[in-house]
């Protein structure tokens, strides 16, 4: 909400300036959002007035006036505006006058000797008046200093107020909050019972008493001309408000100052009674702004013989808004509860004053109040009014908001215990009836605080009177609880693959569906009923997509290697036990481009899947599952079908790992070697188990290298496995060395070349012993594997 | 033989032998077999007994003068070669290693680990939640009805299924409190998502979330944690804090706090929102919140992100330029 500065002072004389009163609105939850000046920074410029208007002589759209500025002699000034007048009461920057990028001179213009300036409200850094000169009002006082007789030293102070705050969205709210931070009392606008002049009533039939307790019409004729008094649109101006014709700036007026939205109809557009009833079924109504809307049952509207023609509380419709023919009116003036708005406007993708107001909680006691100020804010502009008619239950069925407050409970939540006297004081000072009983305190809340519904709601009152930065700080008590150790392996793991190279990624957890198929078409993703771009429309079934996309991004940025990974879930279609999509934890990664950052002493060479399966091997080893894991050859569409491997614990599945498809590496624009991974994250974070001791040999270690030849199905996995499976307690470890393939070697063949280690814990191997492995090994690799050993 | 010529002659050759070679050349002409001091010891036998021990003397005297004097002229011809060894073998140290292949965690990451370092240390576990949310979760059990206001607050991403992407780390709360009783200490960093994207938005973003429950938590307890948090985090004794009433349906007393910070130029800006856990929100999670209080926090990670690293434009990080993450390599 945005208002002026001084309008709030008039309202609560607290002497503080701007910025204190800034300070302390902050401090009252009444968020500042910005403050600006409601003129240019300007000096010089008094009112004058225009005596007579000639023509120049030498230029057609330049005229010679004479302006009255106060002194003994008028001033000659040429102008070129052309809605100048005599008699016009105007702006007129004096001769060394200071305007926002101009000072004015005596100067001569065609020829004719000009001292000073006649000003538009554009010319003064006053926006939303009409071009031309500022047509003044003819009471000002001739030669008295604009900013003085116009307030223009003021500021327009724009707060941002959260929900619960509906009482603050008027200059009265806020002024009852400064009040009672301040204690100053608050000067509300006197208002006078208007005459009623004006024998026509208005008939108004309330169908929903519930929705709509109090109604308020009243029938009024405007005069001809009907103008909005200057102090008006200079309020509603610092506000944000646009001057639209007398009658809506008062409605507007009254909102601003009060908080009680209204609304105006052209009385001669309206057919019959007025009705408040909730919408029919297939009814449909046009709003002021053009927009036709569909209505449901659940919604209120203002109805004549016709069918609806307001929404109730949100926006008035077209066929009897008021236009600048309009000369009678129907003023509304109604409490609509917040049962009855909240949610509809927005059903509908409208958000108003109204209905901003309404679905909060506007003052059930203000109507009556509210139709007063504006009828008398019209008489004073010459407007003729009738009779207000008031329908609905009235205010005296509105129950009182009773609470209770526990002395106790004070302490409790804030942490520091406040004196009874002081309670009393603070609270009633927010307009609130307290009263003292054995445990505290019960309190009626204002009419106008819809907020206050608990307990806990007038502890914040207090805190907020005594001021947040005023509460006390204490320390949170030690604690035994043992935070857990998860976390920490994930940020091991990140850090292990930072030390190999890896930059981490976030990417979006959704991306385009249409690349999501390529990627992983065999999986369902889940899409999102509205998302902000098609390109986002699909939650993430691997991180794969994200993670190419991030790539090419770099590619196509002349990025040569790409090492990325990233954590987060993905999102399976099946449901889990809560009813939720299944969202699993993952680790993936995706590398591309060479193997190694460039460098003068090693060759350089592309990345290939070994490279990136020893980041895999590598923290599978930091999560203490190097024994328990295998890679087993697989298939999955993003990936080379020759190069893919599942990842499996203890022959389950928890991960996946594989060179990019030549042909998905063509349809996303990826022009190097990428390898792909992706392990389930939980696997990786359960806490490793420890460690133990294993004795160290005193006696000598023994390598024995052998080379087999295995025909082409053959993997290495197997030959080690028969290696293993020949059981001596001091068989250490099997070392792949060397792979050959080629020449001396049939098609097919493969040549692995292995160091095999033996040590014994009590004693120093025989050379027949370990002969006899070597042979069983030998002997066991050809029988199962028909593995020869290389000439 | 005169054996003091015998000396001069042997320290001459010595010294003239310019490498182990010639020196060697020298050792077997004297000490050899047919070599001048193995010619003396054998004159030594025919010596008078008289004679003897006097000769013996001289000779060895004479065998360990020589000795001494081919030692040190070795270890001359032996340092100069090492020296001329080294001298070959040294190296631009200036050239590269090899292999310095160090990545960098995201900022992000950064930001949410330091944070959580401080808080594990006062006993708050790390806990995490579904992404994809349920009402009852997001809103309901937080005190946001269907009707609430504040749902417009959250441009919320919904599935057809009626379910939603969460739009805080507020349910990781409820979830936690269904899960564990009281006493509580936790964080919940993650994703959250928006419905809203533009220069200062993006349509996921990071939240932690902090919770404590107990017996006695307060107000002034939040105000004592959030303060000391915030110096730490800036790493500024000098930063000012600032608490400002604020509202959040699920907390009463809320407020939200506002840093100001030489860094920042001295202006204020708002880096959390905080309050005492609305005692409906215990009450749905079946904590009676008679006997128990608690209060809440949130942060926004990537603001704290952006102010701590100086980042100029939120949407940097989510394109995953490696010329920019390479700058947080430290």
């Amino acid at each position: 909400m945005k208002f002026s500065y001084q309008w709030l002072t008039s309202f609560v004389a607290t002497g503080w300036s701007l910025e204190q009163t800034c300070a302390k609105l902050n401090d009252l939850g009444l968020e500042v959002e910005e403050t600006t000046p409601v003129a240019g920074d300007f000096s010089g410029v008094v009112v004058g007035k225009v005596l007579t208007v000639e023509p120049h002589p030498n230029a057609d759209k330049l005229r010679v006036t004479t302006v009255d500025v106060g002194r003994a002699e008028p001033v000659q000034i040429v102008c070129g505006a052309p809605n100048v007048r005599v008699g016009m009461v105007a702006p007129t920057a004096l001769v060394g006058a200071v305007l926002p990028g101009i000072t004015i001179k005596d100067a001569e213009l065609r020829g004719v000797a000009s001292s000073g300036m006649l000003c538009s409200a554009g010319e003064l850094g006053i926006e939303g008046q009409e071009s031309g000169l500022w047509d003044l009002p003819a009471e000002l006082t001739v030669g008295s200093d604009l900013r003085e007789a116009l307030n223009l030293n003021d500021a327009s102070i724009e707060i941002s107020l959260t929900p619960n705050r509906a009482d603050a969205l008027s200059v009265l709210g806020v002024a009852r909050d400064v009040a009672a931070l301040s204690g100053v009392s608050v000067q509300a606008p006197s208002v006078t019972e208007h005459q009623v002049v004006l024998s026509a009533s208005v008939d108004v039939k309330l169908d929903a008493a519930e929705d709509c307790p109090s109604y308020l019409a009243c029938r009024v004729d405007l005069p001809e001309n009907a103008q909005t008094p200057l102090w008006m649109k200079e309020r509603l101006r610092r506000s944000g408000l646009r001057s639209l014709g007398l009658v809506v700036d008062v409605t507007n007026y009254v909102m601003l100052e009060l908080g009680q939205p209204m609304h105006a109809f052209d009385a001669d557009k309206i057919q019959g009674a007025i009705q408040i009833r909730n919408a029919q079924a297939n009814e449909s109504l046009t709003l002021l702004d053009g927009k036709t809307v569909s209505l449901a049952g659940d919604m209120l509207v203002i109805a004549d013989d016709t069918g609806a023609i307001a929404l109730a509380g949100i926006m008035g419709g077209q066929s009897t808004a008021v236009t600048d023919a309009t000369r009678r009116v129907v003023l509304e003036c109604a409490h609509f509860t917040p049962a009855a708005v909240v949610g509809r406007a927005r059903r509908l993708g409208l958000h108003t004053d109204a209905s901003h107001r309404f679905e909060r909680g506007v003052d059930p006691l203000l109507p009556e109040l509210a139709m007063k100020r504006a009828l008398s804010l019209l008489a004073e502009a010459g407007a003729q009014c009738a009779a207000v008619v008031s329908v609905g239950v009235g205010v005296t069925s509105i129950a009182e908001n009773r609470l209770s407050l526990r002395r106790e409970r004070i302490e409790r939540l804030l942490g520091m215990s406040v004196a009874d006297a002081q309670v009393v004081q603070l609270l009633s000072g927010l307009g609130m009836k307290v009263t003292a009983n054995a445990t505290g305190w019960d309190v009626v809340a204002p009419s106008w605080r819809f907020d206050m519904a608990i307990e806990a709601d007038l502890v914040e009152e207090l805190a907020r009177m005594i001021g947040l930065d005023n509460l006390p700080k204490l320390p949170l008590p030690a604690t035994s609880v043992m935070p857990s150790g998860r976390n920490q392996q994930e940020m091991r793991l990140k850090h292990l693959l930072v030390g190999r190279g890896y930059q981490e990624a976030i990417t979006y957890s959704f991306v385009d569906g249409k690349e999501q198929r390529l990627v992983e078409p065999n999986q369902v993703g889940i899409d999102l009923a509205n998302p902000i771009a098609e390109t986002l429309g699909q939650m993430r079934v691997s991180l794969w997509t994200g993670l190419l996309s991030a790539a090419r991004y770099n590619l196509n940025r002349q990025a040569k290697r790409v090492r990325f990974f990233e954590t987060g879930l993905r999102f399976l279609a099946q449901q889990d036990d809560n009813g939720l999509p299944v969202q699993i934890p993952t680790l993936a990664g995706i590398v591309c481009g060479s193997a190694a950052a460039m460098q003068w002493g090693q060759a350089t060479r592309q990345v290939d899947f070994y490279d990136v399966k020893g980041d895999v091997e590598a923290l599978l080893a930091s999560a203490g599952l190097m024994g328990q894991v295998s890679f087993v050859p697989a298939q999955h569409p993003a990936l080379h079908p020759g190069q893919t491997a599942s990842i499996q614990l203890n022959g389950q599945v928890i991960g996946l790992i594989g060179s990019l498809h030549p042909s998905l590496a063509k349809q996303m624009d990826i022009d190097m070697p990428a390898v792909l991974f992706s392990i389930d994250l939980a696997y990786l974070t359960a806490l490793p188990a420890k460690a133990t001791f294993q004795g160290l040999s005193k006696f000598p270690l023994v390598r024995r290298d052998i080379a087999v030849v295995v025909d082409a199905p053959v993997t290495f996995a197997q030959v080690s496995s028969v290696i293993a499976s020949v059981k001596r307690d001091w068989f250490q470890s099997a070392e792949l060395f060397d792979v050959y393939a080629g020449k001396g070697l049939a098609e097919g063949q493969r040549s692995l070349a292995i160091a095999l280690w033996f040590q014994d814990l009590e004693r120093t191997l025989t050379d027949a012993e370990i002969e006899a492995c070597m042979n069983e090994i030998i002997e066991q690799l050809s029988l199962q594997l028909n593995a020869q050993l290389r000439a | 033989m005169d054996m003091d010529r015998l000396l001069q002659d042997a320290l001459t050759q010595i010294n003239e032998a310019s490498d182990l070679e010639a020196l060697e050349t020298v050792r077997v002409h004297y000490f050899g077999k047919k070599g001048a001091l193995t010619e003396l010891s054998k004159q030594l036998g025919q010596a008078s007994a008289e004679e003897k021990p006097i000769l013996g003397a001289k000779v060895s005297g004479l065998r360990q003068a020589i000795n001494e004097a081919f030692d040190a002229k070795k270890k001359v011809i032996s340092d100069a070669l090492l020296a001329a060894k080294l001298a070959s073998e040294s190296l631009d140290v200036s050239l590269p290693g090899r292999n310095v292949d160090v990545g960098s965690l995201h900022p992000v990451t950064q930001t949410i680990a330091r944070i959580n370092d401080w808080f594990a240390q006062l006993g708050f576990s790390v806990e995490q939640g579904p992404e994809i949310e349920d009402d009852v979760h997001n809103f309901e059990a937080l005190n946001i009805p269907e009707t609430h206001p504040a749902r417009a607050m959250h441009d919320t991403f919904y599935f057809d299924s009626g379910l939603l992407l969460r739009t805080h780390t507020s349910p990781v709360q409820i979830r936690t409190m269904e899960r564990q009783q009281p006493p509580l200490r936790i964080i919940a960093p993650g994703r959250v998502y928006r419905c809203d994207s533009d220069q200062t938005h993006t349509p996921m973003f990071h939240q932690i979330e902090g919770l404590v429950v107990d017996k006695t938590a307060n107000f002034a307890q939040l105000k004592a944690l959030l303060e000391s948090f915030l110096v730490y985090f800036f790493d500024d004794p000098e930063l000012k804090v600032r608490f400002r009433p604020s509202y959040f349906p699920f907390t009463e007393p809320s407020a939200e706090v506002d840093i100001a910070t030489n860094l920042l130029g001295g202006r204020w800006v708002e880096v959390l929102g905080c309050g005492v856990v609305h005692p409906n929100v215990l009450k749905h999670a079946g904590i009676d919140p008679e006997q128990y209080t608690g209060f809440a926090f949130g942060l926004g990670v990537e603001r704290l992100a952006m102010l701590r690293f100086g980042i100029p434009d939120l949407r940097m990080l989510f394109d995953n330029d490696v010329r920019f993450l390479r700058q947080f390599q430290a």
